[in-house]
């Protein structure tokens, strides 16, 4: 098992082969998938992705159980739709300003509680989550409430309108490839050398000289900051948006891909949601009850049989 | 002045008061040890020390700084480790990323330590792509000094760094402390292996129940009544 990432690595090791292969397959899958209903499916999928990525950092490498993440992508998603009907802003301007509007709540509530014992995090990123729901169903003035926000404008670039779904899937896949290359970095650096250390032993972390709230917040708003590019993304996708998006049971869905792919691996995040929101989306047509207790069993099996999920599997073949 | 003073520290677990009312200093160059039952706050006072938990009153002055209220990164910048009675490692990290991790504060010659920690213990060297968890116990502990000392600090403390180590290991370890500690380190140590720790150090506090009953130079220590009666065996 490694959990520091090497500092030096051939130009083109094993990894970053394999990096390569799964983003080839990625840019060739809606070649591949024709129908209308799947590529509007691997949309979600993709954004669904950027959300457990951003969650993996505080869950995988802070060690941190934040069941708010589909709260901070409806802040994000309400801030981008609210600057481009109310202000004009283009959804370029408007993910900024979702990453900043979700970062900035979530140090507001991570400043606190991070300084409380772990298990006081997950009760109050799981409260924050349940307000926000309530918050988007009652702050008519900005949200409408039920009725939800329609009229969302499309991306523009230039003056090419990103209107089709093979164009916003590669629009998606783009911020992916950001993202991940961003968490790389964050995980090579000091910062991810801190949050590993955290969740390897918060007080030993602690006692020899890292300041754990300060990284932990920063963990908890790298996370919600993404959560911001997602709801942007989903905003403009769908045009239109409303709260029975962002609830607790999307958190709990987020979380449990993210177990499921692996929490602390680069891979696992994007390997998690695309198997479970494809799985998701069959078992709901199919029975919506039977699809959320499917969840459960999952969660619990990823808890009980691979702590680091579909891709601590994967590690334990090849090293075998 | 001492290079580290405590003032009169009082240190409570909400109610239940852990070290009361404590003075005791550590001079430059010195190894002080501190010796108590279990339950008698020696780990409390290196936790107070170290800004792990904070004292109620009483006051913590290293280097003429007071560090009473100050954050634990910012009192290992200034020159204290402290290696920890348990879960002194991360076990699922590499013997040198452990090393490593010891010097997440420090920007330059990390390197240069790291060598010296390597010609320190040997083993650390051969073994340092082997998880921590994986050492015997021994080498365990020689890990969690050398992670210490991968900060540079100017004042090492040690919680009972003889628990669970065979006899001659025990020996052994004592004669690195030393070592330390006339190459200029100067050491708080915490144990409950009295002979041993007499054996290595200038002076010693007796604490109980928080409160030092006697301070004295080992010597005397050795020649008192009542330490002799509790502490060595009669
Ligand atoms: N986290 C805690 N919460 C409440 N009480 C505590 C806590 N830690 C220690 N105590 C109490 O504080 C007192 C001092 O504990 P401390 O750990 O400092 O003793 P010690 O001298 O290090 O003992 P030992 O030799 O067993 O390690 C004990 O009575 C202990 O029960
Ligand atoms: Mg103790």
């Amino acid at each position: 098992m490694k959990l520091l990432p090497d500092s030096k690595q051939p130009f083109l090791s094993k990894t970053r082969i394999f990096s390569i292969i799964i983003f080839l397959f990625a840019i060739l899958l809606p070649l591949v998938i024709v129908d209308d209903y799947f590529r509007y499916l691997l949309v979600i999928t993709a954004i669904n992705a950027v959300l457990v990525i951003g969650l993996d950092i505080t869950l995988g490498y802070a060690g941190r159980i934040n069941l708010a993440q589909a709260g901070f992508w409806g802040i994000g998603a309400y801030a981008s739709a609210v600057a481009s009907l109310n202000w004009g802003i283009p959804f370029w301007g408007g993910v900024v300003f979702a990453m900043i509007l979700s970062a900035a709540m979530a140090f507001f509530i991570g400043y606190p509680s991070l300084k409380l014992a772990g298990h006081y995090f997950v009760i109050i990123t799981f409260v924050f989550g349940i307000i926000l729901t309530i918050l988007f169903n009652n702050l008519l003035s900005i949200t409408r409430g039920p009725m939800g926000l329609p009229g969302i404008p499309p991306v523009a670039i230039g003056h090419y309108q990103i209107i089709n779904r093979v164009p916003y899937y590669y629009l998606t896949l783009f911020f992916i490839l950001l993202v991940m290359i961003f968490k790389y970095k964050l995980i090579n650096s000091r910062l991810g050398r801190a949050l590993i250390a955290i969740r390897e032993g918060e007080a030993l972390a602690e006692s020899i000289g890292i300041n754990t709230h300060k990284y932990k917040i920063f963990a908890f708003t790298i996370s919600a900051a993404i959560a911001g590019i997602a709801g942007a993304l989903y905003a403009h996708f769908l045009s239109y948006i409303g709260p029975s998006s962002f609830t607790f049971e999307q958190s709990m869905e987020l979380f449990t891909m993210n177990l499921i792919g692996g929490a602390g691996t680069m891979a696992g995040p994007i390997i998690g949601t695309a198997l479970l929101t494809v799985f998701a989306e069959v078992a709901r047509n199919f029975s919506p009850a039977l699809a959320r207790i499917a969840f459960g069993l999952f969660l619990v099996l990823a808890i009980i049989f691979t702590p680091k999920g579909i891709m601590g599997l994967i590690e334990k073949v090849r090293n075998r | 002045m001492a290079l580290l003073e405590i003032k009169s520290i009082s240190v409570f677990y909400n109610k239940i008061k852990a070290v009361d009312n404590l003075t005791l200093f550590v001079e430059k160059g010195e190894l002080v040890t501190l010796i108590g039952a279990n339950g008698a706050g020696k780990t409390t006072v290196l936790r107070a020390i170290s800004g792990l938990i904070r004292p109620r009153n009483g006051s913590i002055i290293f280097k003429g700084i007071d560090i009473t209220r100050m954050r634990p990164d910012k009192i290992v910048q200034l020159g204290i480790a402290h290696c920890p009675e348990e879960r002194k490692l991360f076990p699922r990290m590499k013997v040198k990323e452990n090393l490593m991790m010891g010097a997440f504060l420090r920007k330059e010659g990390v390197g240069k330590t790291l060598e010296w920690i390597y010609s320190l213990f040997p083993v650390l060297k051969e073994r340092e792509n082997q998880l921590a968890g994986s050492l015997s116990g021994g080498e365990q502990q020689m890990l969690a000094i050398g992670r210490a000392l991968m900060s540079q600090p100017e004042l090492l403390m040690f919680d009972e760094p003889s628990l669970g180590l065979a006899p001659n290991l025990v020996k052994k370890l004592a004669s690195t402390i030393k070592n330390l500690n006339q190459q200029g380190l100067s050491v708080l140590l915490v144990e409950q292996n009295v002979e041993i720790a007499f054996s290595i150090s200038n002076r010693g506090y007796i604490l109980e129940n928080g409160k030092v009953v006697l301070s004295d130079s080992v010597e005397e220590l050795k020649e008192n009544d009542m330490v002799r009666k509790a502490y060595l065996g009669g």
